[in-house]
């Protein structure tokens, strides 16, 4: 376990921005709900302690929100690590539900690389593992670098085994 | 045999493509030479383009009718009321549906040729579909009792993507259909026997019984593993619960319908019956609501007992070569084919009836078909029950069948329980809940109840170190095996080579207990209903056994 801690990746730090940048347009979004939402209340006329408290409650949803949107991403990204070893690939997420997972090389169907528009400004790039399973027939690291994604593929296409694995 | 193969594909070949040039410039010369195709190689049905039944037609129409209810049934109730307004709109959907469907199923056609399955359809859009006949899991049939009348079945292809099958060949006689799973059944032969000269990876135990299998596949009928008499089916039929899902259906009939006269069928007016005495009403009230739950538990026994012989009367269990096959039903017939190599998953299921008269039944999984939980005839049987009802001392003996080999003797294998700490935990959910009951009946129905409630703690609590113990898990040298279960317990076995990733999970409830949930992904996991995803664990020992879940699996 500790020779192999060192081997362990994070994703690019760049994912950081781009998830931050997600993440502010949510909360943006939040605002402007929020701002709305509470005018319309206030000019509704609530009864008592709402016309008061409902305004403070938003404002506090919204702080964290906006803290959130700040420091969350950064938390996420150090919780995030993969790993590929002569066995196979693995991968480690969560920062509270947390979670690890391990495919044997031989039972990689086969892998993308996927990119969206955001993703293609700061070159990164999904990698998307596919295996026969059925809870995990699908298994996605996002927020790699777009190179190391494509090699990250290429590898995973390279060592499987050929042959028919169900 | 595989000598004279090569050649014969080789002319084979040529036939398809000159089909296709045709069937691509006119439809009605394609079919001229299928006309004379039978007299050219009779004993090959290769290459050569076969048609489905022309009784199809009928089938079709009932499918048709039976999807769209709604049209048939305004149709009707118009023609009854002499509305020709609702009749013409019915036969304005009906005519031109039932027309494209007829000619759709007059331009299927399939063939095999080079070890492809060439499924093709449509007149106007063609589809051309193509499955490698190495990749075929399995050749299902199913007969209704039209079918059976008529000496026609349902085909069913699948291979192992999807939920559903590659292809449904709706209906072919009998005899046709046998050509078809000759001509899979060879090609898979032969292909196999190349695997060997190449010295492919090929699994090794399947290898192995494959070669001891071909001596077998001669007589095309197999060697009979199992046959489940009358008496088991009974049995079974007791001890499930089947019927409650029928009697809920009717419940939802009767709430439907009955909802104008409610007060005729409360329990209470049991008392005002005129045949009761005055005086000793509450004893009688009591006999008669006893006797009446009795009566219902009967009935819905022998609903039970109805399902399990309409769907597994006389069924049988064979093993040809590498292959199982399984038949059986009363009315609707299925029979399935189950490559050995293909079974994903082997899990031995026994209730709590069943346990008392020592009883199991076996499910297993196979690649394809893996979502489709639906009680749909040939799924249900290939996998979900694979052997219905058999006794306990039998099953070891089926296991050992499907994977010869394997260590059964359970006494041996090193057994792993869940973290001690799981107890505490369990009880500590239970007594949660039991105090959140015990507080609700007391704001509903009064302290009186609530006395009566504070029952729950010593029963959840009984569940929770039941539960506690029940559970079980082991790495043996084949995969991994999982028991649960308080009431009905299962045990399940996975094989590292079909394990197709291992993983752990944590809670935060989980970290401050220490503990960790192992998951073994396999495919098809479903219809077995029994996942294995092991909550609870000590937390290094799961950490622990995921790594070598991973080495392991990797090493097959």
């Amino acid at each position: 376990m500790t020779e192999t801690q060192s081997d362990w990746n994070k994703l690019d730090p760049a994912s950081v921005t781009t998830n931050r940048i997600v993440y502010f347009i949510g909360f943006a979004f939040a605002v402007l709900a929020s701002v709305v939402g509470g005018a319309i209340a206030i000019a509704s006329e609530l009864p008592e302690p709402w016309h008061w408290l409902l305004p403070v409650i938003l404002v506090i949803v919204n702080m964290i929100l906006l803290w959130l949107a700040i420091y969350w991403p950064a938390i996420e990204h150090r919780n995030v690590r993969w790993l590929t070893s002569p066995v196979g690939v693995e991968i480690k997420k969560g920062v509270f539900w947390r979670h690890q997972i391990a495919i044997p090389w031989a039972r990689v169907q086969h892998a993308d690389v996927s990119q969206g528009p955001l993703a293609r400004q700061f070159s990164l790039g999904n990698l998307t593992i596919h295996t026969a399973g059925t809870k995990h027939a699908s298994i996605d690291l996002e927020g790699l670098s777009h190179d190391v994604a494509i090699e990250l593929r290429d590898k995973v296409i390279r060592q499987r085994k050929a042959g028919d694995v169900v | 045999m595989s000598s004279e193969l090569p050649p014969d594909d080789i002319v084979d070949a040529e036939i398809v493509e000159s089909e296709i040039v045709d069937a691509e410039t006119d439809d009605g010369s394609a079919s001229s030479i299928n006309a004379n195709a039978p007299s050219q190689s009779p004993p090959l049905p290769e290459a050569e383009d076969r048609y489905l039944h022309p009784l199809s037609v009928i089938f079709s129409l009932t499918d048709l009718i039976k999807q769209n209810l709604l049209p048939a049934v305004l149709g009707i109730f118009g023609a009854a009321n002499g509305d020709l307004v609702y009749v013409g709109l019915a036969l304005l959907f009906f005519v031109p549906t039932f027309l494209f469907s007829l000619i759709r199923y007059f331009t299927i056609r399939y063939r095999i040729s080079d070890g492809e399955l060439v499924v093709q359809e449509g007149v106007l859009f063609r589809r051309v579909r193509t499955v490698p006949v190495e990749r075929i899991q399995n050749i299902d049939m199913v007969q209704g009792v039209l079918h059976r009348m008529l000496n026609l079945a349902e085909v069913r292809v699948e291979t192992a993507s999807g939920t559903k099958p590659e292809a449904v060949l709706k209906v072919l006689s009998l005899e046709e259909m046998e050509r078809l799973r000759e001509g899979v059944l060879r090609h898979k032969q032969t292909s196999h026997t190349f695997d060997e000269n190449t010295g492919e990876a090929v699994a090794p135990i399947s290898q192995d019984a494959n070669g001891a299998g071909l001596s077998k596949k001669r007589s095309s009928a197999g060697e009979l593993l199992l046959k489940i008499p009358f008496s088991w089916l009974a049995k079974a039929g007791f001890a499930s619960n089947r019927g409650f899902v029928l009697v809920g259906l009717l419940l939802g009939f009767y709430f439907q319908f009955a909802q104008g006269k409610p007060s005729e069928f409360r329990v209470r007016d049991f008392g005002n019956w005129q045949f009761l005495p005055d005086d000793g009403g509450l004893l009688m009230n009591a006999c008669m609501i006893v006797a009446g739950v009795l009566i219902g538990l009967l009935l819905l026994r022998l609903l039970g007992i109805g399902w399990y012989i309409l769907r597994f009367f006389g069924y049988e269990l064979r093993q040809a070569g590498d292959d199982f096959k399984i038949s059986c039903g009363l009315l609707t017939k299925v029979s399935a084919t189950i490559p050995r190599k293909r079974i994903q998953f082997v899990s031995v299921h026994r209730g709590l009836i069943m346990r008392w008269m020592g009883l199991a039944s076996v499910r297993i999984e196979t690649a394809g078909g893996a979502a489709d939980n639906s009680e749909n005839a040939t799924t249900t049987v290939a996998r979900r029950w694979f052997i219905p009802v058999l006794p306990e001392a039998a099953v070891a003996e089926i296991i050992a069948e499907l994977r010869p080999g394997i260590d059964l003797n359970m006494e041996r294998y090193h057994w792993r329980l869940l973290a001690k700490r799981a107890l505490a935990r369990f009880t500590r959910i239970a007594c949660v809940v039991s105090g959140a009951f015990v507080a609700a009946t007391f704001l509903i129905f009064g302290w009186k109840w609530a006395i009566a409630a504070l029952v729950a703690f010593p029963a959840l609590i009984l569940y929770a170190i039941k539960k506690s113990r029940s559970v079980k898990y082991a790495r043996t040298d084949f995969g991994v095996v999982y028991r649960s279960g308080v009431l009905a317990k299962k045990t399940s076995f996975s094989f590292f080579e079909k394990i197709q990733a291992a993983s752990w999970r944590q809670t935060p409830f989980d970290r401050r207990w220490k503990m960790a949930t192992l998951s073994v992904d396999t495919a098809a996991a479903g219809p077995a209903q029994h996942e294995i995803d092991i909550k609870y664990l000590d937390e290094d020992l799961a950490k622990e056994e995921y790594e070598q879940i991973l080495a392991l699996a990797a090493a097959r």
